[in-house]
């Protein structure tokens, strides 16, 4: 419409998840209004990530290195393996500073719908990291999703005789009143209550 | 309170505003588009709805060319649909027979209906038996297919045995608690004693695991509660293929009303085209029974087929009521 290589800018870009052609269009001539270093800068770090950063040969995590840090980390609590679907749930998690163990990422959860297989996900590295290093406890902290329930049972069958496995637990955000939480949620949390 | 006006002049209309202002969806179609007027763009409903000293306004917008829009006591809420948080309303259309004349799919729906008012918290129960049920079929399919091995069916397997138990329970339990209030109803209405049964058996997984192959071979699960029905019959005289047009009318009236029994706040009740069909006897049993809920919205062709005096009388002529 305008030139092609401004066709070929908004096109790239409304290929990125959440981004529609109006915003990409809107992206695109922000970029151009800029100054040439700034978008330079933008290019040159998208190409940097992509040799640089790749996923860490243990635990499936993004890492600069063959392993990551957390992998690496000798403090850190090599017996206790917590699986989560994307990198950025470890990011999630590491923010609480409470876990002290491992991490395993799967790349996704199990869906046929989508074509999702157990051999799409990074199943059989988890299988292997068990057999071959002393891990005493799996902690199945996949979504509390469709997708996500089907993959944590789907691995709590295959670990369950080999090592203790956990599930995260779901219930009500803390802080929030009773009052708005939905009904899904609270009755959930009301069959989940503990004993004080 | 009740509408009189001559065919198509605009009674049932009034009656889909009001089910929308408080529901925020239409009975008859989920087409939103639809329900605005021909040759405007966009329309909106807004009511004034007192409960004793209370007094709410729902508002539902439908714009042109774009999704609606509610907003309750001028507070914007996330979807039109989550009106129903607030107010409940009960309809019965013509097009409700199905659920005693149609197939056991249209009784499924009734009856997971029944469970998401009755059990707020199991209301995505049904929805969520059914993505599990659609991702099972689809590592089937694969699995016939040869793109996929045996266990990859299995945690699939596994949800729709526990979601499928859960949904069987609740349907049970939902069904439990209508038969009195619908066979107390059926009586009044000159219907006999009417029965209600649930026809199907929770899933086990070793159920399951007996199809596996059979459910290979055919790309579908070929058991579960996506296949179960209700039986309503009046004693032993089942009503889908032996009742006349009039009883299979008492019918869905005697669930609506047994339905009613079970909330725990009066509802509106909005009756669309409700009193043909049935003998004078019967309105007037009938005209008895809703005049215990707060409020009923009920649409006739003429004053005269209402046995009772009704509290208001609209009359609906070319798209105006007054």
């Amino acid at each position: 419409m305008f030139s092609p290589s401004v066709d070929n800018l908004v096109n790239q870009l409304t290929r990125l998840p959440g981004v529609g052609s109006r915003t990409a269009q809107r992206l695109a001539f922000h970029i151009l209004q800029r100054p040439k270093d700034e978008a330079l800068a933008l290019a040159s770090a998208l190409e940097e990530v992509k040799e640089r950063v790749r996923f860490c040969r243990e635990c499936g995590n993004l890492t600069e290195e063959e392993v990551c840090v957390i992998c690496l980390d000798q403090r850190r609590d090599h017996t206790t393996i917590c699986v989560v679907e994307q990198p950025v749930d470890v990011i999630s998690l590491e923010r609480t500073h409470e876990y002290r163990g491992l991490y395993h990422v799967l790349g996704g959860a199990l869906s046929p719908l989508d074509g999702v297989e157990p051999s799409d996900l990074r199943i059989d590295e988890l299988m292997r990291r068990v057999e071959q290093n002393d891990v005493r406890e799996i902690v199945l902290a996949t979504n509390p999703t469709m997708t996500g329930e089907a993959t944590a049972a789907f691995l709590a069958d295959r670990l369950r005789d080999r090592v203790r496995v956990t599930r995260l637990a779901s219930g009500l955000p803390v802080g929030g009143d009773l009052e708005y939480a939905d009904e899904v949620t609270l009755g959930r949390a009301l069959s989940g209550r503990r004993e004080m | 309170m009740l509408f009189v006006g001559d065919n198509g002049a605009g009674k049932t209309n009034l009656l889909e505003s009001l089910h929308l202002a408080t529901q925020g969806f239409s009975p008859r179609t989920r087409h939103d588009q639809q329900l605005v007027a021909f040759g405007t763009e966009g329309g909106a409903v807004e009511l004034t709805v007192r409960d004793g000293e209370f007094v709410r306004r729902p508002r539902v917008v439908i714009p042109a060319r774009d999704a609606k829009r509610a907003t309750l006591d001028g507070v914007a809420l996330p979807s039109a649909e989550s009106l129903r948080r607030s107010f409940t309303t009960l309809v019965f259309t013509p097009d409700r027979l199905a659920v005693v004349k149609g197939g056991p799919a249209a009784r499924r729906a009734y009856l997971d209906r029944v469970v998401s008012r009755l059990f707020p918290a199991r209301s995505q129960l049904a929805q969520e038996y059914g993505a599990a049920l659609a991702q099972r079929n689809a590592a089937l399919r694969r699995v016939q297919l040869g793109l996929s091995s045996r266990d990859a069916i299995e945690p699939w397997s596994e949800q729709v045995v526990t979601l499928g138990a859960a949904l069987v329970e609740a349907r049970r339990e939902a069904v439990a608690a209508l038969v009195d209030p619908f066979s107390d109803n059926t009586g009044a209405l000159g219907l006999g004693e009417g029965t209600l049964v649930y026809e199907g058996e929770a899933l086990t997984s070793g159920d399951l695991a007996a199809k596996l192959e059979s459910d290979i071979a055919r790309g579908i699960t070929t058991l579960g509660p996506h296949l179960h029905d209700l039986a309503i019959a009046d004693g032993a005289r089942a009503l889908r293929p032996f009742g006349s047009q009039g009883e299979q009318r008492l019918a869905v009236l005697a669930l609506l009303l047994a339905e009613i029994a079970l909330l725990p706040s009066s509802p509106l009740l909005l009756l669309d085209d409700v009193l043909s069909e049935l003998d004078s006897r019967r309105r007037r049993v009938l005209a008895e029974r809703v005049s215990t809920i707060e409020q009923t919205v009920i649409t006739a062709t003429h004053r005269s087929a209402l046995p009772v005096e009704p509290a208001h009388v609209v009359e609906v002529t070319h798209g105006q009521a007054r």
